[in-house]
């Protein structure tokens, strides 16, 4: 009985397998050329942004003034904002920066910067040591009278208040 | 010049860089991939196998271009690194086949099946009446248990191949066969 249903059955594999023929094959493509067509080559255009971004690089460094240089050091800083206290300010004034006529030059400064019209005059000379080019801008009151700052003795703040 | 170049290897390497690599020449024809000729002569007996599995042509070809596809893109068209292309082919139709039964099976759940599977009339006419008789007992089998059957008695493949290629125990090919040989017997003798 076994052999029976083997022989059976290898009789009905082969002829249904016999069915098949070549002709009742559809057109067959061998796998080389199918994939080829479908499979993306994206990697082709790979050198495409990277030589972009390369590029792109290169310019940023050449174009870019001045990007790695240090900025230079102005030798006369300090005498760039010592004029800011006012146009008089000549060499020869600027030696009455002395210790003897700070006091002087207090009441210009003082009056300029931060303390404004109830400055007093005990906080004129901190005040005239710390400020920086700021007092300029009340400084155009100041400079109706920077000779006279020069030689107004340090007590007279009256030189402050009336411009106001 | 010698004195620049005095080794003969780095005198080789350049020749070699220079040279071109296919010794035919640009014009002489390649040989063609290996995958190509495996693909020709090897295309029909592999439709054949899956047909037998899943018992529909169309199926059974779209099977066996995506087997062959899978081993191009794996191993390239040389075949490098594939002992044995045949032994490949008949395991991946295999597994392929048994992916479109559960499948097939799966949508067969939610659709309902034709009551009967319409045949092309020049497959009825050509097999005859005993013969239909074993494809339909063959066909109510389990994928397995086809599989076994098929590989057994068409493909001639021994039980050691069969569990190699299934990739299951050797044992487990014994009592598949055997069980599904009592199944046909049970159902061609109910028919008869």
């Amino acid at each position: 009985m076994t052999d029976e249903v083997e022989q059976g059955l290898r009789g009905a594999l082969a002829a249904r397998a016999g069915q098949i023929t070549q002709d009742r094959l559809r057109f067959g493509v061998p796998p080389t050329v199918a994939v080829s067509r479908v499979r993306p080559r994206w990697w082709r255009w790979l050198p495409v942004p990277v030589a972009a971004a390369i590029a792109a690089v290169a310019l940023g460094v050449i174009l870019v003034p001045g990007s790695g240089d240090p900025d230079p050091v102005v030798p006369g800083g300090p005498a760039v904002v010592t004029p800011s206290s006012g146009p008089s300010a000549s060499p020869t004034k600027s030696g009455a920066a002395s210790p003897t006529e700070s006091g002087a030059a207090s009441p210009t400064g003082s009056g300029t910067t931060t303390a404004g019209p109830s400055a007093s005059p005990a906080s004129t000379p901190t005040g005239l040591s710390r400020s920086g080019p700021a007092p300029t801008a009340e400084a155009g009151t100041v400079p109706t009278r920077p000779g006279a700052a020069g030689t107004t003795p340090p007590t007279s703040r009256p030189a402050v208040t009336p411009g106001r | 010049m010698i004195s620049v170049l005095p080794f003969p290897p780095l005198l080789a390497w350049l020749r070699g860089l220079s040279a071109d690599p296919r010794p035919a020449g640009r014009d002489a024809p390649a040989a063609p991939p290996a995958i190509n000729e495996l693909y020709h002569s090897r295309r029909l007996s592999m439709v054949r196998l899956a047909v037998l599995m899943v018992d529909d042509l169309p199926t059974a070809e779209d099977i066996v271009q995506d087997v062959f596809t899978a081993l191009y893109r794996r191993h390239g068209p040389d075949l490098s690194g594939v002992t044995d292309p045949n032994a490949y082919l008949i395991t991946g139709v295999t597994n392929a086949a048994r992916s479109a039964l559960r499948r097939r099976r799966t949508a067969r759940a939610y659709i309902p099946a034709p009551p009967e599977t319409i045949r092309a009339a020049e497959d009825e006419a050509l097999l005859g009446e005993s013969d239909r008789e074993m494809l339909r007992a063959l066909r109510g089998l389990t994928a397995r248990q086809r599989q076994v059957l098929v590989l057994r008695y068409w493909s001639e493949l021994s039980e050691g191949e069969i569990a190699e290629t299934l990739r299951v125990s050797r044992g487990t090919v014994k009592s598949t066969a055997h069980r599904a040989l009592s199944v046909l017997r049970e159902r061609l003798g109910e028919q008869r």
